[in-house]
């Protein structure tokens, strides 16, 4: 626009009869070739390679310096398109204007269709008239990654990073990597020993030249931009110099101070200074400052005295450090919900939780294998598993926590072999067993002469000699039953970890109503967060097995290969821009931000912006912009649509759900009025107030939002953001007299052509019946 | 077209429109509809009235779900709950079967139902003094007769114009029917 001499190549593509049987080419062309600034030009087939050429031959015209392309869908040969018109121009100097599933396969009359053609094209040629190249960006990149949490998941994940040449930062929070795994006794559906399972991943880990193990630390800072992150590590001191300790364990046998053992889940106790538990890695005593007498009183002293090997050092201090880091994976996992004060009677010691057996069952823990009643000492002689202890309940967690029906299954079986005379019942709703052997695993349960009970019961009691019992109804017997246990082992809900709720907050990802980090998308970027670079794995995200934490794991490593492929990356600033003498710093476009892409310096941190363009529907001066659609575009676009039919009501959809569903409507064949321009937005968050309301101060009839439904927007809350706009915008039009009726919303899912035919005959119907 | 459920054992069907009705009652007080009963039975294995009276409350959620309204009414089971509300208050899905059996419990007296003959006795209470039942004096295990007077506790009072309380009480009892 700016240099008049400057043209416009118009091409019409006839898709063989597909667009021309409906509408009239040759009209097209004839009325289009009246203005001058346009080369207008038609082919049979233009995705062909000859119609390609004709493009390219076109475009030899030096004069010619934007294009518009007027066929099928974009979603079918955007790509084709686009690799022949960069050829000659920037990727972006063009649009596509879609006169076959949106005009020529849903319209019969001639006339009307020929019509409409020529109103979408009039669109897009407006559209792109204002259309300014888009550039690249080279973007540094830092090649390693920080993995917070070394749990089973954290520590496949640095594996297999490192494996692939990645230099890993493995940050753990306590003084021994290996997590919750460690403490199992065996593991489903497999019934092997956990720690021979874990054992030389922890070795592996540890001896690994790529990987930088961080015990005892914390990530307590954080900030930069995907490939560029900046994360501060604050270590612990462990006053015990790890390389000089051999884990010969004199200082434990000396020292005075008994503490319960948090490992063992205060089953047992442990000293001040002691060895986390057995062959952990690293194998290194830590001293609990809390407890020791010499860091909090200056007395006692005796390890330091003891050790052989000269390795206690009570002048350790914190330490932090910075360091930068391409990516991340936050593999911070879960802890077992606290069910005191619960009908569950969990203050008793002969209720534990499921994590608690485990110890018991393993051979090194408090009680070298042996399942006992934590109250007396002595083997229970009837043991009752509580399924869905706080899970699958609205009181506390609403989720099922996934995997307790297998190892509660894994943890009878085992009880089975070990007191082969006991009653063991296991209380249920329903046994969840999908997944490789899992089913099979739960019929080897039943070979084992458990009680299945099927039925909840309502509280654990104690009679008046403590013993415990519970009533509980059976529906396969129909019969109310009172079960006297000696142990009860709850299968606990999962919880996420205090470090996951921690991670949350610092690195500003997303989460669920079960506190839970959420993934980007829970089927197709299930470990991809919504900040680009930060990865979440493991029961971080949901509560999983082992083998779904590895699959995880593996998973990220993927995309951490991809994101930080090489040194640099180069992107398409289809981003968004802030124009600074406009912008007043209210903040609401940080806010509104779900990719933390604005900095607080009103900075577009252009490797996190995925283009939404939420940020412009906030932004009260319209300071902010996307650079693939500003408003002067859209609105332009607007205006040529309706200076060729300006009776007509305006679709906006939603680049995914909406545009698609309109796509599966022609594809279909499903006729609906021609009345119905659609157009395209990257997300319905997009439209702001002025948006919305534009089409109606231009003459159109009525305006339709069609989006994906709440909760399934592909930008997270795009849906809410328009949903909020369209309420403050039906206002302004009932105020106005123009009646909040005409602008509507309409939720609607990718496959769902019929309903978009259905709402617009709907709307349709509406305008000839103000008509008449 | 096809008519759905039949119950074999009487060849009842499903009331929808009962069922409706019910669903709105519950939505009325906050709560959501029957069908999200998952039947854990945990209800069931601490009511009260189950251990004497057998009162099964996850299998009148049962019935209620699939629309077998009229055998609830029809059966006394739903009088036997003592209204202790411990169903509400254990249930992993926020389900009230004690609400639900009030609901309909009122439709059985506005429908005109004779109801069980203790539970006439209680009302009849109600209606005469205000309270479920008389208090009674008792003995301990030492033979020593207690009463709330012994136990220092205050006399209980009872209505001075019997007719006019008992015109109010009915009243107000009628008014939660209308």
């Amino acid at each position: 626009m700016k240099d008049s001499n400057k043209k416009t190549g118009v091409f019409l593509c006839h898709c063989g009869d597909n667009i021309a049987d409906t509408v009239d080419i040759k009209k097209l062309k004839k009325d289009l070739s009246t203005n001058k600034s346009l080369v207008v030009k038609d082919h049979l087939f233009l995705c062909s390679e000859s119609g390609q050429n004709l493009i390219l031959e076109t475009l030899k015209d030096k004069d010619i310096d934007r294009v518009v392309i007027a066929s099928c869908s974009p979603k079918h040969h955007w790509n084709i398109f686009k690799s022949c018109i960069q050829q000659k121009l920037n990727p972006y100097m063009w649009e596509m204007a879609n006169i076959r599933e949106h005009c020529s396969w849903v319209h019969t009359d001639k006339e009307k269709a020929t019509k409409k053609a020529m109103a979408l094209i009039q669109g897009a040629i407006n559209k792109v008239k204002l259309h300014e190249p888009i550039e690249k960006k080279e973007i540094s990149i830092n090649r390693d990654v920080l993995v917070i949490g070394a749990g089973i998941a954290g520590m496949h994940a640095s594996l297999e990073l490192a494996d692939k040449d990645f230099h890993v930062y493995l940050v753990e929070k306590s003084p021994a990597i290996g997590g919750n795994m460690t403490k199992l006794g065996r593991t489903f559906p497999t019934d092997d020993c956990s720690m021979c399972t874990a054992s030389p991943i922890m070795n592996e880990v540890s001896s690994h030249p790529n990987i930088d193990m961080i015990t005892l630390s914390e990530v307590t800072d954080f900030s930069g931009r995907p490939g560029e992150y900046v994360a501060t590590i604050k270590t612990r001191p462990r006053y015990v110099d790890p390389d000089k300790c051999t884990g010969c364990g004199l200082c434990t046998e000396k020292c005075p101070v008994s503490i319960p053992s948090t490992y063992e889940l205060e089953l047992e106790d442990t000293k001040a200074i002691h060895i986390p538990f057995d062959s952990c890695v690293p194998e290194v005593a830590f001293i609990e400052p809390e407890a020791c007498l010499k860091i909090n009183k200056g007395k006692c002293g005796l390890c330091e005295k003891v050790c052989p090997a000269d390795a206690i050092d009570y002048n350790q201090k914190s330490k932090t450090k910075e360091i930068k880091i391409g990516a991340v994976v936050v593999a911070t996992g879960y802890k077992q919900m606290d069910l005191k004060n619960t009908e569950y009677n969990f203050e008793h010691p002969d209720v534990i939780n499921g994590l608690q057996l485990e110890r018991m069952i393993t051979p090194a823990g408090p009680t070298k294998g042996k399942i006992l009643c934590p109250s007396n000492g002595k083997e229970p002689k009837t043991v009752t598993f509580i399924q869905c202890a706080g899970s699958r309940d609205q009181r506390h967690n609403e989720y099922c926590s996934n995997i307790c029906c297998m190892y509660s299954a894994k943890n009878a079986k085992i009880t089975r072999a070990k007191i082969p005379d006991a009653d063991i019942n296991m209380c249920y709703i329903d046994i969840r067993a999908p997944g490789r052997r899992y089913e099979e695993y739960y019929r080897l349960l039943r070979q084992n002469n458990i009680k299945m009970i099927m039925g909840k019961p309502s509280e654990v009691m104690e009679n008046s000699d403590g013993k415990l019992y519970f009533d509980v109804f059976d529906k396969s017997t129909n019969k109310l039953l009172q079960i006297n246990s000696d142990l009860i082992v709850l299968a606990t809900a999962l919880e996420p970890s205090d470090g996951t709720k921690e991670m949350t907050s610092l690195l500003n990802l997303p989460y669920g109503m079960d506190d839970f980090i959420s993934p980007l998308h829970v089927k197709i970027a299930p470990v991809d967060t919504t900040s680009e670079g930060i990865y979440v794995i493991g029961t971080s995200e949901a509560p999983k097995s082992i083998q779904d934490c590895i699959t995880d794991a593996s998973s990220s490593a993927s995309r951490i290969a991809t994101l930080l492929k090489s040194d640099t990356s180069i992107i398409d600033l289809t981003t968004a821009t802030i124009d600074l003498d406009k912008c007043t710093k209210c903040g609401k476009c940080i806010e509104a931000c779900n990719y933390s892409a604005i900095t607080e310096d009103y900075e577009i941190i252009d490797m996190s912006c995925r283009g939404c363009g939420k940020c412009m529907s906030v932004c009260p001066n319209e300071a902010i912009e996307i650079r693939h659609l500003t408003n002067d575009q859209l609105r332009s676009q607007v205006d040529g649509v309706l200076s060729i039919e300006p009776d007509s009501i305006i679709a906006y959809t939603s680049e995914t759900c909406g545009y698609n569903a309109a796509d599966i409507a022609g594809v279909s064949r499903l006729k609906y009025p021609s009345a119905v321009k659609i157009i395209k937005v990257p997300c319905v968050g997009r439209l702001g107030v002025n948006d919305l309301l534009y089409p109606f101060r231009k003459g159109a009839k009525r305006v339709m939002v069609v989006a994906c439904p709440e909760g399934l927007c592909h930008y997270i809350d795009g849906t809410e953001a328009a949903e909020k706009a369209i309420k403050e915008a039906k206002k302004i039009l009932d105020e106005e007299g123009i009646g909040s009726e005409k602008l509507r919303f309409v939720p609607i899912v990718s496959p769902d052509g019929p309903k978009f035919q259905k709402i617009c005959e709907e709307e349709n119907e509406k305008i000839r019946g103000k008509s008449k | 077209m096809s008519d759905g459920i039949t119950d074999l054992f009487n060849m009842s069907k499903p009331e929808k429109k009962k069922y409706q009705d019910l669903e709105k009652q519950l939505s009325i007080i906050g709560l959501e509809s029957p069908n999200i009963c998952y039947q854990c039975s945990k209800c069931t294995s601490g009511c009260e009235a189950m251990k004497l009276l057998e009162l099964e409350p996850h299998s009148i959620m049962a019935s209620a779900k699939e629309g077998f309204i009229e055998e609830i009414m029809q059966s006394d089971e739903i009088w036997a709950c003592v209204g202790c509300y411990k169903c509400l208050e254990r249930c992993p899905q926020k389900m009230s079967p004690v609400d639900l059996m009030y609901i309909i419990k009122n439709w059985c007296v506005s429908s005109g139902k004779q109801l069980p003959g203790d539970y006439q006795k209680l009302l009849q209470n109600i209606l005469t003094s205000g309270y479920t039942q008389s208090t009674l004096d008792v003995s301990d295990k030492k033979d020593k007769t207690w009463n709330r007077g012994s136990l220092g506790l205050p006399e209980i009072k009872t209505p001075k114009d019997q007719q006019k309380f008992t015109k109010i009480i009915s009243e107000l009892a009628m008014e939660g029917l209308k």
